[in-house]
């Protein structure tokens, strides 16, 4: 989730108005938090309008699809709340972009879970369970939301990290279940199954890996996360987020070992090359994080340039960048979409607003380390996206025409046939709607009546 | 095959699966035990105190140097003295603290009931970078009675040669705070004004007063910092 990344700017925000520091802001971090805003909110929006067209989804895959495109468009939001938390507004405007960061998280995080409740395999086998396991994640964004319109916000009710456990234990099992499934068993849709679920987890771990030798050896920038600062969250509260990380970093640990053994088997999955340069990236942030003595997400203003700069290259980019790449590699190659003559367009566009951003993105990020001269700097970022255009036009045709199945050649038992309409599916649009406009009314409540400030003045004290 | 309403069923089906699932959640369930007791136990209590901020005593050895000058000045004129403190006690130092400036004449004239003559002095703001508008700033001093006059110009800023109690940071950055060699780099300038006062016997032809000499003590105070945690 985004909301880690963003927190050191948080802890500046604190600092500037209780301790009257500099507010010294990292200007990379948060032009990629706008960047990402906008990278979010677009493929989210494009997306649902395909998802919406495609008649042929099952109940479940249809029911993940829309989530998964309106968990973008909420992330958008979110980015773009941090965004404005960061850049320093004058006045008390922040508790309102905070308090609506905040909800968009609450909805990401219920969304992760809704997925990962249907999607490759649906967890929930009847309409019974169906209902309770939405109702259910359902109300904790719900529960999350009324605790922080009665000025709770931060408490450790509110299962901060939960769904790092749901995301780990959940896709982990699918993963574990039909990557390891006997030789005699095992064909392209259960080996797709597994590359789906360790997407999902990548998607949603995946910054959590690139910490995994200060997990075991026992680091301060791993130990020592305390995001909002002891002015807001308590000992246990930091516990319970930290021990999110703890699993999500043993499920991914997991994974590259399973990957690496059935590799060296000669059942080589595409999902080691994904994993791997998380786990890869690890050894070197130990080498950077142990510099200083920051926790890894409190990565302040005033520490040294190397921890930053490391701090933006892969936790900002994973979150900004590599988070939609993944979400559009799985809505195109697992059929999420139906790419025919008459959608071809949009989804063509999609691609191509993902390779732009993302291109010139990063060319920012790059050109904020190496000063180039705006002519050069303008030229490469035209080389850049020419060759990948190119490289779109190629890739999107590969993906398009040689989609991935999972539900082919496969016991029918994993996917049950329930019977739920289209226009029920189609209100968890209305329903995300609903939920926005209540989390706009709550952030108000939370600005006007200085709950955020009072909250810290209290726990403070 | 008709799905089972219990998904734990198709996820432990068989002995490979169970096998395989259980020792992963079981993996998970080692993370979380080690996290906890890494967390709680083993790094408990520099997690707890992660914000507790070290104390630290600053002192300072102070050591100094005495350097003299002396002009003999005409009457109503005022004369320019300067002084820069050798670069070896730079070197040698943390800091150049204090500049201490005594100034001190008798009457010399010789004269039969000659009073004092009338001494000013004045240590003009130079380019020099010191503490010029500390508030413990002697700059300038008159005497009439041949007392001496004593200047005091603070050179680092905030130094009195006290030891101080902070708190926060750590040693190395009180001691970069109070190592800055750059304070008190330059020349300073004195500038002494002599108002001769006549004898009572200045009727007399041969009698007159119509300068004096002047003995001007430059004491640079250079320190040595040392910080200690205070435990």
């Amino acid at each position: 989730m985004i909301l880690e990344i963003y927190l050191f700017d948080i802890v500046k925000t604190w600092q500037k108005l209780h301790f009257n520091q500099q507010f010294n802001l990292n200007v990379d971090e948060q032009n990629l938090l706008f960047i990402g805003a906008i990278l979010s909110i677009a493929l989210g929006g494009l997306s649902l309008r395909l998802v919406r067209q495609n008649s042929k989804l099952p109940w479940n895959e249809a029911i993940a699809a829309h989530i998964l495109c309106l968990m973008f468009i909420t992330k958008g939001i979110q980015n773009a709340a941090f965004g404005y938390v960061n850049s320093g507004s004058e006045g008390d405007v922040w508790q309102f972009w905070f308090q609506l960061a905040f909800a968009m998280d609450y909805i990401f995080e219920s969304s992760i879970m809704a997925i990962a409740l249907l999607y490759p395999v649906p967890l929930l086998r009847n309409l019974k369970q169906v209902k309770i396991g939405l109702g259910f994640v359902v109300f904790f964004a719900l529960f999350r939301l009324t605790l922080d319109a009665m000025g709770f916000n931060l408490s450790a009710f509110a299962l901060f990290g939960f769904f790092y456990f749901a995301t780990a234990i959940i896709w982990g099992s699918v993963y574990i279940r039909f990557r390891l499934i006997p030789k005699e068993q095992q064909n392209q849709s259960t080996q797709n199954i597994s590359l789906l679920s360790g997407l999902f987890t990548t998607l949603v771990l995946g910054h959590i890996w690139m910490w995994w030798p200060g997990f075991i050896l026992q680091s301060e920038y791993f130990y020592f996360l305390d995001p909002f600062g002891q002015t807001l969250t308590t000992t246990t509260w930091d516990y319970i987020w930290g021990a999110g990380y703890a699993i999500g970093i043993a499920a991914g640990l997991t994974i590259i070992s399973v990957e690496i053994y059935q590799a060296v088997r000669g059942n080589l999955n595409h999902l080691l090359y994904v994993v791997s340069p998380y786990f890869v990236l690890g050894v070197i942030g130990f080498l950077i994080y142990s510099q200083g003595s920051d926790a890894g997400f409190a990565v302040k203003s005033n520490t040294g340039e190397n921890v930053q700069l490391w701090s933006t290259f892969t936790t900002g980019l994973h979150f900004t960048i590599i988070r939609p790449l993944i979400a559009m590699y799985i809505l195109l190659k697992f059929n999420l979409l139906d790419i025919n003559e008459k959608t071809k367009p949009m989804a063509k566009t999609m691609s191509i607003v993902l390779i732009v951003v993302a291109t010139s993105a990063i060319l920012e990020l790059v050109q904020s380390i190496i000063p180039i001269n705006q002519m050069i700097s303008a030229a490469l970022l035209g080389i850049l996206i020419a060759l990948g255009l190119g490289w779109e036009e190629k890739s999107f045709q590969t993906l398009v025409s040689n989609p991935s199945h999972i539900r082919r050649d496969l016991d029918s038992k994993w996917f049950p046939d329930l019977k739920i309409s289209r226009k029920h599916i189609s209100r968890i649009e209305i329903a995300c709607l609903l939920y926005c406009l209540i989390s706009l009314l709550v952030s108000f409540i939370v600005w006007e009546f200085d709950i955020i400030l009072e909250i810290m003045s209290e726990r403070s004290a | 095959m008709q799905p089972n309403d219990n998904v734990l069923a198709d996820l432990f089906s068989n002995d490979g699966s169970r096998r395989n699932v259980s020792i992963y959640l079981a993996f998970l369930v080692v993370a979380f035990l080690y996290h906890a007791s890494v967390f709680w136990f083993i790094m408990g209590d520099d997690i707890q105190s992660k914000y507790a901020q070290s104390e630290y005593v600053i002192e300072f050895e102070e050591s100094s140097e005495i350097f003299t000058d002396s002009r003999t000045i005409d009457d109503g004129e005022k004369a320019t003295i300067d002084f820069t403190a050798p670069s070896n006690l730079f070197d040698s130092n943390s800091g150049f603290g204090l500049l201490l400036i005594t100034i001190t004449y008798t009457e010399t004239s010789g004269e039969f009931g000659d009073p004092c003559d009338t001494i000013s002095a004045d240590l003009s703001v130079t380019d020099v970078s010191a503490d010029w508008k500390n508030e413990n700033n002697e700059l300038s001093g008159v005497s009439s009675d041949c007392e001496a006059i004593s200047l005091l110009l603070h050179v680092y800023p905030d130094y009195d040669g006290e030891s101080m109690d902070v708190v926060g940071m750590d040693e190395l950055y009180w001691s970069d705070t109070w190592s800055n060699s750059s304070y008190g780099q330059g020349m300073f300038q004195l500038d002494v004004e002599v108002i001769v006062n006549e004898p009572i016997t200045s009727g007399i032809p041969t009698v007159s007063d119509t300068n004096e000499k002047v003995d001007v003590t430059w004491e640079p105070v250079f320190f040595e910092v040392s910080v200690r945690e205070n435990s």
